[in-house]
């Protein structure tokens, strides 16, 4: 099903190409985009399949200190040291890569990738977890019973299980004992026209190796960024088509 | 004698007596709430079941009948000008949800008081689309 799906997809999108040509045009090619993801939906309207969210992560600006991204994303959504490292929550992480032989390491972030077919939504039993129209991997706490299938099933091990009860919350980001969370892209943000936090974070006071934007706008600057560099999916041999891709790794 | 309590303060809520006769509950901030008291106090729990779904899963943040709005109206300060959480004794949720003995379970999740900085979209638009409107109304009873 996947193949049509795609080209399915992808053929609407060139409508949607077309209604945003003119404000593209006049985006000028910027670097950031900011303003590209306010046009992309309003905050009343439903998230769109004409859309995907992705994330371009340049490793090659990914410093092996920093971790920007990771206490942004802390902050953001209020995950509080436990104390007890075991049982943090964890929506970010940042990973050290050493080639064994020749000693070269890469540092990245990784996180949900969105995949488009992911795993965790095909092993949960309740529907809790789901992909979200525009390519958002949620998990709906409303629904989910705590049985972590979806935790196993990630080949990217970006789920957390949240032990104990919490208090704290912040209203944009409710979490509670007895259910799965992960990396939602910020939707709160994203629909509300700004970026994620660990974008904005690692602009800010990392080294500008996250690009976020609509994978599905030809125009957006993840898209040219994607078309005129390499990039790669991480454990692309299992097909999942991820939202996030990475460079120099 | 719990049942027959029970139903005789819900009786009370229910018909539109003066809250002050029966429970004191802290007004909110506004002069009107998103609906008529009399349905708010019937429906409030399928328009939140309703409208949850609708942001969770759809991204529409512009609902009406959200949690947050709730707690942003409906939360009072203490002496020092700091938010008391919505869910504790004698707080707007918890008056009528003890009196009735109705467990909730949203601020397990849910912050219970309003958070300041920004990050939130808010209820504020309001180039909410028809077929939206309709969903959001799907609750409301015709006048």
């Amino acid at each position: 099903m996947t193949e049509q799906d795609r080209t399915g997809r992808c053929a609407d999108s060139g409508r949607r190409r077309l209604m945003l040509a003119a404000a593209a045009a006049t985006l000028g090619g910027t670097g950031f985009s900011l303003i590209e993801l306010a046009t992309a939906k309003s905050p009343g309207e439903a998230a769109s399949n004409l859309v995907r969210w992705g994330l371009l992560i340049d490793t090659q600006k990914c410093a092996s200190g920093c971790d920007a991204c990771v206490s942004a994303c802390n902050t953001e959504h209020n995950l509080e040291d436990t104390g007890r490292p075991d049982i943090d929550a964890q929506w970010i992480r940042k990973l050290e890569l050493v080639d064994e032989q020749t000693g070269h390491a890469d540092s990245l972030p990784m996180l949900c990738q969105h995949c488009e077919d992911p795993p965790c939504v095909d092993v949960c039993p309740t529907g809790a977890s789901f992909r979200r129209e525009d390519g958002i991997v949620l998990v709906d706490k409303h629904t989910c019973i705590g049985c972590r299938y979806c935790i196993v099933a990630c080949p990217y091990k970006a789920r957390s299980f949240v032990h104990e009860n919490l208090s704290r919350q912040k209203p944009w980001s409710p979490r509670g004992k007895g259910t799965v969370e992960g990396c939602t892209f910020c939707t709160h943000r994203v629909d509300a026209g700004r970026l994620p936090a660990c974008v904005e974070a690692c602009h800010d006071e990392g080294g500008g190796a996250m690009t976020f934007g609509d994978m599905l706008d030809a125009d957006s600057a993840i898209s040219l960024r994607l078309k005129s560099e390499p990039s790669r999916q991480i454990r692309e041999d299992l097909d999942l088509n991820t939202g996030v891709r990475y460079r120099n790794v | 004698m719990r049942a027959f309590l029970a139903a005789f303060v819900m009786t009370g809520l229910l018909t539109g007596v003066s809250h002050a006769q029966w429970l004191d509950i802290p007004r909110g901030k506004g002069e009107q709430c998103v609906e008529p008291t009399e349905i708010m106090r019937k429906q409030h729990m399928d328009f939140l079941l309703h409208d949850r779904d609708l942001t969770m899963r759809q991204g529409l943040r512009t609902i009406r009948h959200s949690l947050v709005e709730c707690v942003a109206c409906h939360v009072q300060a203490d002496t020092s000008g700091k938010a008391i959480p919505i869910n504790a004794p004698d707080q707007f949720c918890a008056v009528c949800h003890d009196a009735v003995g109705v467990k909730m379970d949203c601020f397990q999740c849910h912050a219970t008081i309003p958070d300041d900085s920004a990050g939130h979209a808010g209820a504020t638009d309001s180039s909410i689309p028809e077929s939206v409107k309709a969903l959001m109304n799907r609750w409301v009873a015709a006048p």
